[in-house]
């Protein structure tokens, strides 16, 4: 069954996202993942139909920008259980691990969610490479 | 108030239902009848704490202390069930509790110490008492002291395991959610009980007339902020200026922290240490941004009617808060700090036999949630249930001798240390045929519940499923009969310890960077767990044949491994079964 846009995970949402970014090639912080959360906060914020998970994202407001929790240790667990991987030494962005890859391509967007998804790599283009 | 109805509507319900339950579980205490304290009480008290040392305890903290609702903390281990394992970690949430008291106010005192002109501005701004900074400085010290004895009164058996089943009632879950909006920071179910409780008029009520008692008359002149203290709780507090008593007892280095690690490692027997000196010496004070778009903060201040400016700075409108500053000098303290903690998860928290343990009790008290249901009893008194139960209920006839099978069952074998053994366990950097299969899993298993939705439950779920299904097959005798439950087989995926708050931890006074900038925390960590962090498959001594045959064919179902790479795996199975 395709992903849906008010049902998608958020771990689904980012995998989707991650797969996106290496297919246009824009580069995917870790160490300094606060344009994660500058991208997701956006999209919580913005009018219209999104999906369901946004509801409950909860950013913290501890620092000089929001910050999702959530996010932070689900993009951490993804490095830990080795799905991302990244170059040391400065850790600085990181890549889909070529084995997982052809078993995240197995979860698919339907179209509604696949549009979504297109409009957020809009906005990454211009977070994550700045 | 703090809370209204409109935006907090479950967490005035939990006020309003401590109040009515507080003065009925113990009248002699809380309520029109209570009678406590009877008799004058001294200006303070000596508690001698064996990390801590000797320190002094006031009248107000005593009353509190002294009341029944705190005592019952000092019968709940701090570590859970970790005593099955370490036979010394005997301590409780009551050391631990007082524990962070000292520690708190030790920061607090470090700090006035070296900012003497940061208190003189709080006591102009926040007080317009600029000849007071003495009075005020104990004012303040009072109410931190009143949050950290708070911070962890709810506490129910054996600590975190019984958490998580009381976190999931659905009461708790939207709770838990309002307390995240209304803070601005995500918290927990633990931490909504606290912070509910410090709203009761009980506990005002209980400090106001040990007032009464006192024998010198200036104690009783304080006028404490008990919003305040609620406040403190959650990492904030009444006014910008005071955030850092927040991070003190609720923030990356918090005095909760420096008190568990130091604490749970020494019970334990483990060798692990940080230089706590260090960090009172050099821990610092700064004036700090925090971004206010979503008016989180504000709120707060209107609430505690507080006028604050929003300044419009850069991409998110802040405001300017003092807060605590480790400057780089403490990076090695820190670095201890981070390496003590996940050392504690390896070592303790993520044990093989501790986590068979508590899984055993999570799923004993999630048997207990479904009788009370069956009962009719609702959330709040299934909460009530949680407020009451202390570590030694479980030999109690209601668990013991529960004329539900499975109730006795478990609670004999978690008395009796009949603990569950492994039969399947693996690591993400596993270097099998089918490592990124179970990497795949591993990360359906990570992600996080938000509110209701919970795909890791669902994963889990739906693997057991499949091994329930294999298990009935060769146990037909068990079918329709809770097999898993009987046969005692679980997939166990523990949460993974956390250094959010530490990696974004801002250092240094003049241009502070988060940590992580100035030091990689994050890959240095994930790199340890990496190969330290264990998912597993558990099960009964008894069953571990059935149960190896069962995990074998759920691995093929649901995580899709060939013959081939099931046949990779052979070294994740327990030796010398099947």
């Amino acid at each position: 069954m395709p992903l849906t846009r008010e049902d998608v995970s958020l771990g689904e949402f980012v995998r989707q996202l991650a797969l996106k970014f290496e297919a246009e090639h824009i580069p995917m912080p870790f160490n300094d993942d606060q344009p994660w959360h500058e991208l997701l906060y956006r999209f919580k914020k913005q009018e219209g139909p999104k999906p369901r998970f946004f509801d409950f994202l909860i950013f913290d407001w501890t620092g000089p920008s929001p910050r999702s929790r959530d996010l932070a240790e689900y993009l951490n667990s993804l490095h830990r259980i080795g799905c991302l991987s990244a170059e040391n030494p400065s850790f600085d962005a990181v890549k889909i691990d070529p084995e997982v890859k052809p078993l995240w391509q197995q979860e698919t967007a339907n179209n509604e969610l696949d549009q979504y998804l297109g409009q957020v790599v809009i906005q990454a283009r211009e977070l994550f490479i700045a | 108030m703090l809370l209204d109805k409109s935006s907090t509507p479950k967490l005035i319900h939990l006020v309003e239902l401590f109040d009515r339950y507080l003065p009925q579980r113990y009248p002699l205490f809380f309520g029109k009848d209570a009678k406590h304290p009877k008799h004058r009480l001294k200006d303070f008290k000596v508690i001698h704490d064996s990390l801590w040392g000797t320190n002094r305890y006031s009248w107000i903290e005593l009353a509190i202390i002294d009341s029944p609702l705190f005592q019952r903390i000092r019968y709940i281990h701090q570590t859970g069930l970790a005593f099955l394992v370490y036979p010394t970690a005997h301590h409780t949430r009551f050391e631990h509790s007082i524990g962070v008291v000292t520690l708190a106010s030790r920061i607090f005192d470090a700090l006035f110490q070296r900012y003497p002109e940061k208190f003189k501005e709080i006591t102009e701004v926040v007080y317009h008492e600029p000849n007071d900074v003495p009075r005020i400085f104990e004012l303040l010290r009072a109410e931190l002291r009143i949050a950290c004895l708070l911070h962890d009164i709810g506490h129910s058996m054996h600590s975190h395991a019984s958490e998580f089943v009381y976190g999931n009632l659905p009461l708790l879950v939207e709770a838990t959610q309002e307390l995240g909006q209304f803070a601005g920071e995500k918290k927990g179910a633990g931490e909504v009980i606290s912070f509910c409780v410090s709203q009761t008029e009980s506990i005002r009520e209980l400090i106001t007339r040990a007032g009464t008692k006192v024998q010198k008359p200036e104690l009783r002149e304080r006028q404490l902020n008990f919003d305040n203290i609620s406040l403190l709780i959650i990492g904030r507090s009444f006014h910008p200026l005071l955030q850092f008593m927040g991070s003190i007892v609720s923030g990356p280095c918090d005095a909760d922290k420096l008190d568990y690690l130091a604490r749970d490692s020494n019970f334990a027997g483990l060798p692990l240490k940080y230089d706590l000196e260090r960090f009172l010496y050099t821990i610092g004070l700064s004036k700090g941004p925090i971004a206010d778009t979503d008016q989180k903060l504000t709120h707060i201040y209107e609430k505690t009617k507080v006028k604050v400016t929003v300044r419009k700075t850069g991409q998110h409108p802040v405001l300017d808060t003092l807060q605590l500053r480790p400057p780089k000098q403490l990076i090695s303290t820190i670095e201890q700090i981070t390496i003590c903690k996940f050392m504690l998860f390896s070592y303790i928290y993520h044990h093989k036999k501790v986590r068979a343990a508590e899984g055993m009790l999570i799923k004993l008290l999630g048997r207990m949630v479904e009788i009370w249901r069956k009962e009719k009893l609702d959330d709040d008194q299934i909460l009530l249930k949680f407020m009451d139960l202390k570590d030694a209920d479980l030999e109690n006839p209601e668990f013991l001798t529960n004329s539900d099978i499975i109730i006795c069952e478990y609670t004999s074998r978690i008395v009796d240390r009949l603990l569950p053994r492994m039969v399947f366990e693996f690591v993400s950097n596993n270097r099998s045929k089918a490592e990124a299969k179970l990497k795949t899993f591993g990360q359906r298993l990570a992600e996080p519940k938000l509110g209701p939705i919970d795909p890791k439950q669902k994963t889990i779920k739906e693997f057991e499923e499949c091994l329930r299904i294999e298990l009935d097959k060769q146990l037909p005798q068990l079918k329709g009969q809770n097999t898993l439950l009987q046969t005692g087989v679980w997939l166990d995926v523990p949460k993974a310890p956390s250094f959010e708050t530490t990696e974004s931890l801002l250092i240094g006074d003049e241009t502070p960077l988060p940590l992580k900038v100035i030091f990689p925390i994050k890959p240095w960590v994930d790199g340890y767990e990496a190969n330290r962090y264990y998912i597993r498959v558990f099960a009964f001594s008894e069953y571990m044949p059935q149960a190896k045959i069962a995990v074998e064919a759920t691995l093929k179902t649901i995580i899709g491994l060939s013959d081939d790479e099931l046949a990779s795996t052979k070294e994740f199975f327990a030796p010398g079964i099947g």
